[in-house]
């Protein structure tokens, strides 16, 4: 195998699969990346054997051929050499020779075949949807997506496709069992990738990341397709694939509260920055915050038997009679960091019924934090 | 002005033997030990420890350098009682006082000289008579300006001494010390400190403090300091309030390769985690599983709970897959051990959107309850039927199943708590 390209897009390729090449040490492959010369470019190949990613890159392509190795090593040296051209060569057992201008480094390879295989991807049953503004929906839900959690459902965030008529909607879930974010969007696909019913999957978090990774490095439209257990993600002649985990998400609609009479009106920095000043002083783990509600503002407290107290007051519109509710302030503060609008509700039936958080005049995303009984 | 400090350590001699021997009086005189139910020597009289018994020692050894040794099973309930009452005694001389373990506390009595009419030395002295005249054994006494200084000196003679390090004879006793015999340092650090050619005492206390800075953590330059005859370590004279983490193992005997048994025995370890949990109003986030095995294999998992918490029930529900993963019929086991970690405070409760809202407070009220039970009629009193089997029977089968012997053959209506017997015990205790 031989092959030159420029540092640029090899850097690209690299910085995008550091997120999947596997850090724990399970399968010493896994710390390996695949290339693959075909006449039509490298295609450079990572995965942790739950998530995979294949990319197709521009290259001159001298002699076809495969070989894997450190993906660790291969970004450390790009990051270090400063010649815009580098020329990969794969010699005798294995070795590559990476050279950039003057410097050469000779690297320990292995043969392709002992690489793991990426899951096929079924033709039949591919559904493909425009998937627009997916990054939005991703930053609002994966925040409340548990970790190491041992439902393990939990650890994944839900993505349903629900149809109706000549559009569809995606919707995002993802809760830890104490917060949880909801939002949703409707896109008018191609008739033919319109599914004939509901689809409901689970992806892991670390999928959910680096989709989102992906997205954010420029706008170009994805495409989000579905077989019976992988998810696909399709942009920009790179495919991403997720095993979809097993299990049944927990009835979320259930738990997300309707329009309660109690509804409070705030301004979202000022409660941001209320909520950041007042948790100082409730150092314990469950970072208490107590809010009161009044007719026109919200009392912020807390306090911890080693260390103080800590009170503010803020401007709020508020109509129903006088209540207070405990919050884990970083929970509320994970909400609060994914709200675009200047001003926000809160409504909550009791002090410890589940409080709803929505932007103000958004009803596609809503989020939900359990109070902290104190 | 900085007035020097005085403070006492006050350890008691062979302490588990000793409980014994003051409350028998046959025992006197001869090498007891104690431990039997664990098949080690948990402690030992100095009749004992004259023969070459030491502790650890497996008692079939024992047995061959001390063939009339009297071997007892640990009575802790016994011995938790005298040691509040030494730690009383100890508290009519002054307030501060910390209990440091079952058998040893510092007490300061920096100031105390007009008060008390006496000398540090003459207090020191009537502390020393008091304890050994009513809790009929000795304690060894070290009387320093630091903690680490006093501890030396309760060391220095024993049994039944009392050592006085005033600071300008500090340097006599550290250079006869060897360093790894200090408070706190212990093999690592030893060995750390033979590189720079430190092996006594002494040779430590004279390198500078920009040396101790440099190569050593903090805990060292605190140590130094105290060797100086600074005091820098507090009296913690407060009961603890908290833990990090909460720990109970047990061992069995015969080892058994019954799941259920063994099981049972894990049961009973979590149960009383959690008690313990729940009287200092923690809960946890999540729990260790621990099993060992015949030949002294251990194998352990984790779990993280959903929500904090110190429901025996939750935590054995959470367990039970682990503890399937972890257990094979092809090994005996001999002990099981739980950690409960990351623990908080139980007062402020992250409600939950998923469980039933009113199942936490369900749980408060029976567990309420059953605390109640137990604090009035005794620790076992209501157990979970998961842990049926290791109540049902004891702890050890044969020789080291053997109660203390106030437990066993008691008159109609009797309680083991009746035949506690401290000797010369006047007051309450609480």
């Amino acid at each position: 195998m031989k092959v030159r390209m420029a540092r640029e897009d090899l850097l690209t390729a690299l910085q995008r699969v550091q997120g999947v090449v596997e850090k724990r040490n399970t399968m010493p492959i896994l710390a390996n990346i695949l290339l693959e010369a075909k006449p039509e470019g490298l295609d450079i190949v990572a995965t942790d054997l739950e998530i995979g990613m294949r990319g197709l890159y521009k290259a001159t392509v001298d002699e076809p051929g495969a070989v894997t190795f450190s993906a660790r090593t291969l970004f450390d040296i790009l990051k270090e050499v400063r010649h815009s051209e580098i020329e990969i060569v794969v010699g005798d057992n294995n070795w590559v020779t990476v050279k950039a201008g003057k410097s050469q480094f000779r690297v320990v390879g292995l043969a392709s075949k002992d690489y793991p295989a990426l899951p096929a991807i079924e033709r039949d049953g591919l559904l493909s949807i425009p998937a627009q503004g997916l990054l939005q929906l991703l930053k609002k839900t994966v925040f409340a997506v548990g970790e190491k959690d041992t439902r393990y459902v939990l650890n994944g965030l839900l993505i349903s496709l629900l149809p109706s008529g000549k559009k569809v909607t995606i919707r995002l879930v993802g809760t830890d069992g104490h917060r949880l974010g909801w939002a949703e969007q409707e896109v008018t696909p191609d008739n033919s990738a319109i599914p004939s019913s509901e689809i409901k999957v689970i992806i892991p978090k670390k999928a959910a990341i680096e989709i989102r990774r992906l997205l954010e490095e420029d706008d170009k439209e994805p495409l989000l397709g579905f077989t019976k257990n992988l998810l696909i993600l399709r942009k920009s002649g790179l495919v991403l694939t997720s095993r979809i985990m097993e299990g049944t998400y927990p009835n979320y609609q259930q738990v997300v509260p309707k329009e309660s009479s109690k509804k409070v009106t705030v301004n979202k920095s000022e409660l941001e920055g209320a909520l950041r000043r007042v948790a100082i002083l409730s150092k314990d783990k469950a970072h208490a915050v107590k809010l009161s509600f009044n007719s026109e503002h919200v009392h912020l407290s807390s306090k911890s038997p080693d260390l103080g107290e800590a009170e503010e007051e803020i401007a709020a519109q508020y109509t129903g009679e006088h209540f207070s509710a405990g919050f884990n302030a970083r929970y509320f503060l994970d909400v609060l960091s994914v709200i675009e609008t200047e001003s926000l509700s809160l409504q909550m039936e009791t002090a410890l019924s589940p409080c709803l958080i929505q932007e103000q005049g958004n009803p596609t995303f809503k989020a939900v934090v359990m109070p902290v009984k104190v | 002005m900085h007035l020097p400090r005085a403070i006492l350590h006050v350890d008691a001699d062979a302490f588990f033997a000793a409980c014994e021997q003051s409350r028998n009086p046959a025992l006197q005189g001869k090498p007891v030990i104690t431990g039997k139910e664990r098949g080690i020597v948990a402690s030992m009289s100095y009749e004992a420890k004259a023969r070459g018994v030491t502790r650890a020692m497996r008692l079939h050894e024992v047995r061959k350098l001390c063939p009339n040794a009297v071997f007892l099973p640990s009575d802790y309930e016994t011995y938790s009682l005298l040691s509040m009452r030494m730690f009383a005694i100890v508290r009519r001389f002054t307030p501060v006082v910390e209990e440091y373990s079952i058998d040893e506390c510092f007490a300061d009595i920096t100031g105390m000289q007009r008060s008390l009419r006496g000398s540090y030395q003459t207090i020191a002295e009537r502390i020393k008579q008091t304890l050994d005249r009513e809790l009929g054994f000795t304690f060894s006494l070290g009387l320093g300006p630091s903690k680490v200084i006093a501890k030396i000196g309760s060391k220095w003679k024993k049994p039944s001494g009392l050592t006085c390090i005033p600071g300008h004879d500090i340097h006599h006793y550290l250079a006869e010390l060897p360093v790894h015999k200090l408070w706190g340092i212990g093999a690592q650090t030893t060995a750390y400190l033979a590189k720079y050619r430190i092996f006594t005492a002494l040779e430590f206390a004279r390198k500078s403090e920009n040396w101790i800075t440099r190569y050593l953590t903090k805990p060292f330059v605190e140590l130094w300091q105290e060797l100086q005859g600074r005091s820098l370590l507090q009296l913690e004279t407060r009961p603890k309030e908290s833990y990090q983490s909460i720990q109970k193992f047990k061992t069995f005997s015969p080892p058994s390769q019954d799941r259920g048994f063994v099981f049972a025995q894990l049961s009973k370890n979590i149960e009383n985690a959690c008690m313990k949990a729940r009287r200092y109003h923690l809960a946890a986030r999540g729990a260790t599983c621990l099993l060992r095995t015949q030949d002294f294999r251990d194998t352990g998992l984790e779990v993280r709970f959903t929500r904090p918490t110190a429901f025996s029930h939750e935590v054995i529900r959470a367990l039970r897959p682990i503890f399937d993963e972890m257990f094979h019929s092809k090994y005996s086991y001999r002990s099981t051990g739980i950690v409960l970690f990351k623990l908080q405070s139980d007062e402020v409760i992250q409600l939950t959107l998923f469980d039933p809202p009113m199942q936490i407070e369900k749980y408060q009220r029976v567990y309420r309850a059953v605390d109640d039970l137990r604090r009035r009629y005794g620790k076992h009193t209501v157990f979970l039927g998961s842990s049926f089997d290791a109540h049902a029977f004891t702890q050890h089968v044969g020789e080291r199943g053997d109660a203390p012997e106030r437990k066993a053959l008691l008159l109609k209506g009797e309680t083991p708590r009746k035949r506690l017997g401290l000797p010369m015990f006047l007051g309450n205790v609480k």
